[in-house]
């Protein structure tokens, strides 16, 4: 029963958190009147919900959708609940990407240059973390090469930031730490959605052959699945949703990890309907986040969403792991 | 108002003597600046008697006229700098060294620092201040005049006009460029939207006064960051239309020059 409810579930949360963040943000203007006035035709209004808050609705579900789903498939095949995109470093090295492309100006002069690099970097320390990992799969293993991974992307990204001779540059640090959505484009959101969208798809299209990689490898491989393909296309899945993602909303964590957690005994651990279910529930995830960030404090400095993820996500996450205990 | 005046001018009048810098009518004859602020003002009022500015007058998005004080030798503002120079006068800025400057104070080097200024009263007193503290009364009240002449309101209705720089950065209530927008026939948006001092500003917000005008700086706008694309949004242009570049060295320092930069925009 409980199945056959969770994906209409996910669909009207998404869409319910969807519609609020269309409909709060920073004007001082109640529900009511900010559709009537849109509905009216102000202009000012038409233009914060068309330019600003359609755009960041956009990106927060795209994002939050990229990293559940990149999750979901990443600890299927890793078969390591632990693993998700910044564990795994495809996150730091997206951020990589993007900082030399905007900070470099490769992004100024070629605009499919920010989420190129974001998907060269995130592919590049993935494939890297991925081979260490593979080779041993303990979980010890996959843990330290992510974090070494992670650990020299963030620093780099600092000595780029610091680097840099516009001031802004510096504080601009924390966004790629911790991630943003806000006062993104709709150009922004053309650039991004292809290439998330792409990566979605392929993960998503994984999910027999990830159901038979439950069994272990050599019954997959029995069954028709070829390893190597699977890893490379979750691989370039993973790199192509997480880096583009990454490329324009900074470093967000734990949506990756906490969503397949949070779906998965709904689905009664099928890892197929998992990378839907996580999907739905990494977006649901980050609008919520994102709309927390604007209501918090509307009038003080705008929280990061990863300060909001790992806040909310940490406690509920431990209960999870409390609860799988407990019996 | 009164009676504060006379008791800071006592008071500057008594340090100066402890000091035993008061030359009788003569003032300090090799003034050091240690502040981009500082450089510019007493390079109007006392330029023959100024030794030393700061690197920073050197810059041409800095300094309103960096052939001001060409002639002049630019330092760093280390205390080793200073000292070599044997000045009787050292003026700092709000936020310059602390330690350099209690290191000079120390040495027994008159030092003076010349306050923030964030508005047109306060950049007066600045005026007026430093015109006594280097003996030249009538070229501080010349210079006040200017401004006066400069500082007069547009005609046109005041329009909402958005300072808006990298990152979402803008200025509000209290602030130099508030005080510009509104002498040049105004409103700044940015204060409308509920901003005091200096700060972040989300775009949802800084458009939320209809501003029908933006201004933005040059400051370091080759240098690409994340915070130059948001001046890119369309919204922006959409509410604002395309900006007016105001020089840096309009807002980085108060000065009669700031008006003449907001002359170019009319």
């Amino acid at each position: 029963m409980r199945e056959v409810l969770l994906a209409p579930a996910l669909l009207l949360l998404v869409g319910l958190l969807a519609l609020a963040s269309l409909t709060l943000g920073y004007l001082e203007v109640s529900p009511l009147a900010w559709w009537r006035g849109v509905w009216a035709g102000d202009p000012l209004l038409r233009l914060v919900l068309v330019e600003i808050r359609l755009p960041r609705t956009l990106l927060a579900l795209s994002v939050g959708a990229a990293l559940g789903v990149a999750g979901a498939a990443l600890q299927s095949l890793l078969r390591n609940p632990l693993a998700e995109p910044a564990l795994v470093g495809a996150t730091g090295g997206a951020s990589l990407g993007a900082v030399m492309a905007l900070y470099w100006g490769w992004a100024g002069a070629w605009s499919l240059a920010l989420p190129l690099a974001g998907f060269a970097g995130a592919a590049l320390v993935t494939a890297l973390v991925l081979l260490l990992a593979l080779r041993g799969t303990s979980t010890v293993g996959l843990i330290l090469a992510g974090v070494a991974a992670s650990s020299l992307s963030t620093a780099l990204v600092s000595l780029i930031l610091n680097a840099s001779p516009n001031p802004h540059a510096t504080m601009e640090i924390v966004h790629w730490l911790l991630g943003s959505v806000a006062d993104r484009s709709l150009q922004d959101v053309a650039l991004v959605l292809p290439p998330i969208a792409l990566g979605t798809v392929l993960l998503l299209r994984q999910g027999t052959a990830l159901r038979r990689l439950v069994l272990d490898e050599e019954a997959a491989a029995s069954l028709g699945v070829s390893l190597p393909r699977l890893r490379l296309a979750v691989l370039v899945g993973a790199a192509l949703a997480v880096g583009a993602a990454t490329a324009i909303a900074g470093s967000i964590g734990f949506v990756g990890l906490v969503a397949p957690h949070l779906v998965r005994s709904l689905v009664r651990h099928d890892p197929a309907r998992t990378l839907w279910a996580a999907m739905g529930a990494g977006a649901a995830l980050l609008l919520a986040a994102d709309l927390a960030v604007r209501l918090i404090d509307p009038h003080g400095a705008e929280l990061k969403l990863g300060v909001l993820t790992a806040l909310v996500g940490a406690p509920f996450f431990l209960w999870r792991v409390l609860a799988v205990r407990a019996p | 108002m009164k009676t504060q005046d006379t008791f800071r001018r006592r008071l500057l009048v008594l340090v100066l003597l402890f000091a035993g810098v008061v030359q009788a009518q003569e003032g300090p004859r090799r003034i050091v600046s240690v502040n981009l602020c500082a450089d510019q003002l007493l390079l109007r009022l006392a330029p023959e008697r100024v030794i030393a500015i700061t690197m920073l007058s050197r810059r041409g998005d800095l300094a309103p006229d960096p052939s001001l004080g060409a002639d002049k030798p630019a330092i760093r503002g280390s205390a080793e700098e200073i000292l070599a120079l044997q000045p009787d006068l050292v003026v700092f800025g709000p936020f310059s060294a602390a330690a350099t400057r209690s290191l000079l104070e120390r040495l027994g080097l008159p030092v003076y620092t010349l306050p923030y200024v964030e508005s047109l009263p306060a950049l007066r007193e600045a005026i007026r201040t430093l015109g006594r503290l280097v003996h030249e009364p009538e070229r501080a009240a010349a210079l006040e005049t200017r401004l006066d002449a400069l500082a007069r309101p547009f005609d046109a209705e005041p329009p909402p006009i958005l300072y808006y720089l990298q990152g979402g950065y803008s200025a509000g209530r209290g602030t130099w460029v508030g005080e510009l927008i509104e002498r040049s026939g105004g409103i700044n948006a940015a204060a409308q939207a509920g901003l005091t001092g200096h700060g972040a500003l989300p775009l949802e917000r800084a458009l939320a006064a209809r501003p029908t005008r933006w201004w933005r700086t040059a400051y370091q706008d080759d240098t690409p960051t994340l915070g130059e694309r948001l001046l890119a949004h369309p919204a922006l242009r959409l509410q604002a239309g395309e900006p007016r570049w105001l020089p840096s060295w309009a807002i980085t320092c108060a000065g009669p020059w700031s008006f003449e930069a907001l002359e170019a925009l009319r």
